[in-house]
């Protein structure tokens, strides 16, 4: 725990420090900090060390890929030079070991074996070695470049249980065996620990540096007229000061401007607004969103995406009339097939009924139709005497006729029906029984 | 060119010590005497009782936190001259004031980095020292606030030994500052007459 207290007459003292040097740059890393702390152009500094160490991995990494093309061209191979850019890409990545190590390694087991697939295998062994033994991987992998060509001199701090004699001795398949034995699958236990997570992050964070390298190097090609490093450097430092500069000018702006109590109040209303918006227009974007994916992914060109967008769209505005249009026609189909109303219009229909059977028509229509205020009407006005006599009764049944296989069948059925019992009801002669 | 050659307050004060040994005692003195006064006003700050009930001293000690004892504090409240070991940053001191109790270096700075106290994040929370740990969401608050108001000096804020440093209104320092440049100027002034040398 550190106590509160005042010093006095306080003085750098060299001594205390074991070298001058170290105090140097003691005091140097501390001033350094301290004007990172004070943001004395920390953003613009950092991207111009940024630029420059992601251009410089990206050069030493096409420096290490010239030389491995160099040593299959040399040993015949140059046609496997893709394969084997691929085969170390994803090696770095599932291993964790860094390209920049990997080539180096490649290029001297193919320099010894001579062979493709072999310096593949030995390579992924290697790397299991080289966790398992905690050796370097260039150590490894020159001890088994050796071993290939029977020299067995380095194998002995694997502690492979093989004795000096047998050491000196053994064919290299031996050697190999013994290998597998005791640093089998080394690697991938490693990787499933912490470390091993954190070195694939780091791997993969340096794979990303040089794609960014390449980018920039690229990128500053097209604007610098001169293809020089210098002139490169020189506009990543433009343009992180340049670009440092904006981004201070524009928050200056804005932090100015949202100072003001009235901007304040706005830019808070306005925050409210865009929250409904986005909520309406959400609802409403969204089934394009849809369809933009729908059609993105079926790698149509802009111009046919919208105008199928367009004929989508007509197409939904012509089915939605059509639909109505069939809600009007099936509504109309099922007051054709209400039999109870048709029987009542066909009842109706006839002149000599009575006018009390006539209001109960009416009434029993009324009701059909759900009009209530009319049903208590004609109600109302239907007598009570029950001994008045309708020969006829109120409701028609109507039953289809023969067999109905089709909807005009049925159709045509019924009003066969309803004229044939109307007529039997009400027609001439229906009094007659 | 002097044959000695003095980097920092430690070897000065080797220097001094053998070669002007007087100048050495003179030194320690007249630096006694400008501290002491701070010393005593900073000790006189520190109040009898405990400024809180939840602070008192206990018969049974059921915890870590130091509780509030007067003349614990005080007896930490001191001052040094002799030379400071060496900060990370290289740099040594010739005297010192310091508050050297944990309850007392508690009554001192609590607050000083925030008035409302540590982030509070219950029994189960986050673990470190960081955070607080209380049952109560606002002990930190109400322990900093049943305290006396930090005060601001030019040497750091405080209650006890920076109130005293601001109430001594540079007088201490002026004194120290002078006592040490006179023991530096004396030894040098000695050296070109006599010429202090290394034993062989």
């Amino acid at each position: 725990m550190s106590f509160p207290d005042i010093v006095i007459g306080s003085k750098f003292d060299a001594k205390g420090f074991k070298k001058a040097e170290s105090a140097i740059t003691g005091l140097t890393s501390k001033v350094g900090k301290a004007a990172g702390a004070l943001g004395l152009a920390l953003s613009a500094r950092a991207a111009i060390n940024f630029g420059k160490a992601s251009v410089k991995a990206f050069a030493d990494d096409q420096k290490a890929a010239a030389i491995l093309t160099n040593t299959l061209k040399n040993l015949g191979m140059a046609f496997e030079d893709a394969n084997i850019k691929s085969f170390i890409e994803r090696l770095s990545i599932t291993s964790g070991v860094v390209d920049d190590q990997l080539r180096p390694a490649f290029q001297r087991l193919l320099q010894a074996t001579k062979s493709i697939s072999q310096s593949q295998s030995l390579l992924s062994k290697a790397i299991d070695i080289s966790v398992g033994s905690s050796q370097p991987l260039e150590t490894v992998v020159l001890d088994l470049a050796n071993a290939y060509v029977g020299n067995n001199k380095g194998l002995k701090k694997y502690t492979l249980g093989l004795t000096a004699a047998e050491l000196k001795t053994a064919s290299f398949d031996t050697v190999m065996q013994a290998f597998n034995k005791n640093f089998s699958g080394a690697n991938a236990a490693f990787l499933d620990t912490y470390a091993g997570k954190l070195q694939r992050l780091t791997t993969v964070a340096g794979e990303a540096k040089e794609e960014i390298g390449s980018g920039l190097v690229d990128a500053f090609k097209i604007l610098g007229t001169d293809k020089s490093l210098d002139n490169f450097i020189s506009k990543v430092k433009n343009l992180g000061t340049s670009v440092g500069d904006f981004f201070r000018g524009l928050a200056i702006g804005f932090r100015d401007l949202a100072k003001m109590p009235v901007i304040k109040q706005l830019i808070q209303l306005a925050e409210i607004m865009l929250k409904i918006i986005e909520k309406t227009v959400g609802a409403f974007v969204d089934p394009f969103t849809k369809a933009g994916a729908r059609y993105r992914s079926s790698q149509l060109a802009p111009a046919s995406d919208n105008q199928f967008l367009k004929d989508h769209t007509k197409s939904l505005v012509d089915n939605t009339s059509v639909i109505k249009a069939n809600t009007v026609a099936v509504k109309k189909m099922t007051d054709k097939f209400n039999v109870q109303k048709a029987g009542i219009a066909a009842a109706l229909a006839n002149p000599n009924i009575s006018a009390d059977t006539r209001t109960r028509l009416l009434g029993l229509q009324a009701i059909e139709n759900g009009n209530v205020a009319a049903a208590n009407k004609y109600g109302g006005m239907v007598k009570s005497n029950a001994s008045m006599a309708s020969p006829t009764p109120t409701v028609v049944n109507v039953y289809p006729q023969g067999n109905v296989l089709t909807e005009e069948n049925l159709i045509t059925s019924i009003q066969n029906g309803i004229e044939r019992n109307f007529t039997r009801t009400f027609g001439p002669g229906a009094y007659d029984k | 060119m002097p044959a000695l050659e003095i980097r920092g307050n430690t070897d000065l004060r080797k220097a001094l010590r053998k070669f002007t040994p007087d100048l050495e005692k003179q030194l320690k003195k007249e630096l006694g005497r400008a501290l002491r006064p701070v010393v005593t006003k900073a000790k006189g700050f520190v109040e009898d009782a405990a400024p809180m009930r939840g602070w008192e001293a206990r018969s049974f000690s059921e915890a870590s936190f130091p509780v509030y004892n007067a003349e614990t504090i005080r007896r930490g409240i001191k001052y040094s001259t002799g030379v400071s070991k060496p900060n990370r940053d290289g740099f040594t001191s010739m005297a010192r004031i310091m508050n050297n109790s944990r309850a007392g270096a508690i009554y001192e700075q609590a607050g000083i980095k925030n008035l409302q106290g540590q982030q509070w994040v219950g029994p189960n929370g986050l673990a470190g020292h960081k955070y607080s740990h209380s049952n109560n969401p606002k002990a930190g608050a109400q322990f900093i606030v049943n305290l006396p108001p930090i005060v601001s000096s030019l040497k750091g804020r405080g209650r006890l030994i920076y109130r005293a440093w601001r109430d001594s209104r540079g007088v201490a320092e002026g004194a120290a500052m002078k006592a040490i440049d006179k023991a530096t100027t004396q030894f040098y002034v000695r050296n070109k007459s006599q010429r202090f040398r290394r034993a062989a």
